[in-house]
């Protein structure tokens, strides 16, 4: 039996490289974004902030794609959660990005350097989040269900480490509170991370339905 | 924490779309049916369970089967005269290949809709109260009650109800297949079998016609062979998928539509072979 829809297929993986961008973009300003804050650089942090446009249109191009290909194409069954799943994941993908965003402007809003305090557990769970992103690229690429599910692993390590620095600053606060304004930045810094590891769960989480058909909760 | 994989329980109360009700009754149990023209095996151990007030889909590429099949179940296939067949279909209990059942009995209860409309060249009144007649029904009122209420059934009585006594060749392919319907309900069937009732129309008209099937299912068992896999995933509450002639996949429709267990019912539903 002859193969039909290769150029549904072809359109398909068109979409999927599109996803792969954003994922790599978004990973870039993870990357950007931690730099900013290691070393107090106000350019960096401008650029990440910037970028964010380009991402939220890629974004947007995913969804207008998907959207024309189930109008166009009328997928069922794996096509069909492939294509809502892409949408998904895009939609995650630009929030986590927005948090990177977040940070950047957290970063200038610091006025004074070197930090009142130490930053060295938000530089800890930098690493695990990067860690985290490039796993989730590779479990999409791949189809990898159990990467997708060592998502879950990285999200509880990067909870730890957000938390543990949330205590930090905490204690600093009551310490010394005329710094209190600065260390805000930081405990919102620690949120947002937090926040960006429930995002790549989430892709996790789309990815085993897409391969499966049926709904996990990595986020527990 | 550990990441054991444990599904999200539905919540309480919500419900899927074709919410399948508990134990209805069988109008069909095909049991281990196969058939050959001559030498040809055209089915191959066809089990399946077929639910009364349900809206069976048959699926399957050209060649499968699946009208083969459908014919075998009003016996209808026995007038291709090479046919052989073995295995049991039971309607209702009782096994239509028995020598004592009467065939005209069965076909009396299992009406049928074909893929082109095919109206008596008869006024459309005639076309409604032809088979009433033959059961011997020759009372004018009773005979325009079994008129009206077969076109209403059919959703065409407001389009038809002026002129009932024009040729029913006046009516367009979608209003025929309908009066097909209406013909088809005059006899008051248990089972309506469609062989793609709806390949020859055009797309509003195949639209009335789903419509039409969904009234339906309230009071007949349908069973509708269709190449539109859509028309299938719309209207029907399950699914058969069949190959080369045999069932590969028979499971609800929102399963087979979203998540089928077979590779070849996945590969055929989204168009990547047939």
């Amino acid at each position: 039996m002859a193969a039909n829809r290769t150029i549904f297929g072809e359109n398909l993986a068109v979409l999927d490289q599109k996803v792969f961008l954003l994922a790599r973009k978004t990973m870039q300003q993870i990357a950007t974004t931690a730099e900013a804050l290691e070393k107090y650089d106000r350019e960096i942090a401008l650029k990440v902030i910037e970028n964010d446009n380009e991402l939220d249109a890629l974004e947007l191009e995913i969804n207008d794609d998907a959207i024309l290909l189930i109008a166009k194409q009328q997928p069922v069954a794996t096509d069909l959660r492939r294509l809502v799943t892409a949408m998904k994941i895009a939609t995650d993908l630009e929030r986590i990005a927005d948090y990177a965003g977040n940070i950047s402007k957290a970063v200038l809003r610091v006025e004074t350097f070197p930090y009142v305090i130490d930053i060295s557990l938000l530089k800890e769970a930098f690493e695990t989040l990067l860690d985290m992103t490039e796993t989730a690229i590779v479990a999409y690429r791949d189809g990898d269900i159990e990467k997708a599910k060592a998502l879950s692993d990285l999200d509880n390590i990067i909870d730890d480490t957000t938390y543990k620095a949330l205590r930090q600053y905490m204690r600093h606060m009551s310490l010394q509170p005329v710094v209190v304004d600065e260390i805000m930045q930081f405990t919102n810094i620690c949120r947002y991370i937090e926040r960006m590891g429930d995002h790549l769960t989430n892709v996790g989480e789309h990815l085993i339905y897409m391969a499966k058909g049926k709904h996990y909760d990595l986020n527990s | 924490m550990d990441t054991k994989l444990t599904t999200k329980p539905a919540k309480e109360g919500v419900k899927t779309m074709n919410q399948p009700v508990a134990a209805r009754q069988s109008v069909y149990r095909v049991n281990d049916l196969n058939l050959w023209y001559g030498d040809d095996h055209a089915l191959k151990d066809v089990n399946l369970d077929i639910k009364q007030n349900e809206v069976t889909a048959i699926i399957g590429p050209s060649g499968c089967g699946k009208s083969t099949f459908i014919k075998t179940l009003n016996r209808m296939v026995e007038l291709v005269p090479i046919v052989r067949t073995n295995g049991v279909i039971e309607y209702h209990g009782r096994n239509i290949f028995d020598k004592d059942y009467e065939v005209e009995e069965l076909r009396t209860s299992v009406g049928m809709v074909f893929q082109q409309p095919n109206p008596f060249p008869k006024s459309i009144y005639d076309n409604i109260a032809y088979g009433p007649r033959v059961h011997g029904v020759k009372n004018k009122k009773i005979l325009d009650e079994i008129v009206e209420r077969s076109l209403r059934g059919a959703a065409i009585w407001d389009e038809v109800k002026d002129r009932l006594n024009e040729n029913a060749y006046g009516l367009s392919g979608g209003q025929q297949q309908r009066l097909c319907i209406a013909r088809c309900l005059a006899i008051e069937p248990d089972v309506i079998l469609m062989d793609e009732p709806t390949s020859a129309l055009d797309p509003i008209s195949t639209l009335k016609v789903e419509e039409l099937v969904q009234e339906l299912k309230k009071d007949y068992s349908i069973i509708i062979v269709t190449h539109n896999m859509q028309q299938a995933a719309r209207v029907s509450d399950k699914t058969a998928f069949f190959l080369n002639g045999e069932v590969v996949e028979f499971d609800q429709t929102d399963r087979i539509f979203s998540n089928p267990s077979d590779k070849r019912t996945e590969d055929y539903i989204s168009g990547r072979f047939g």
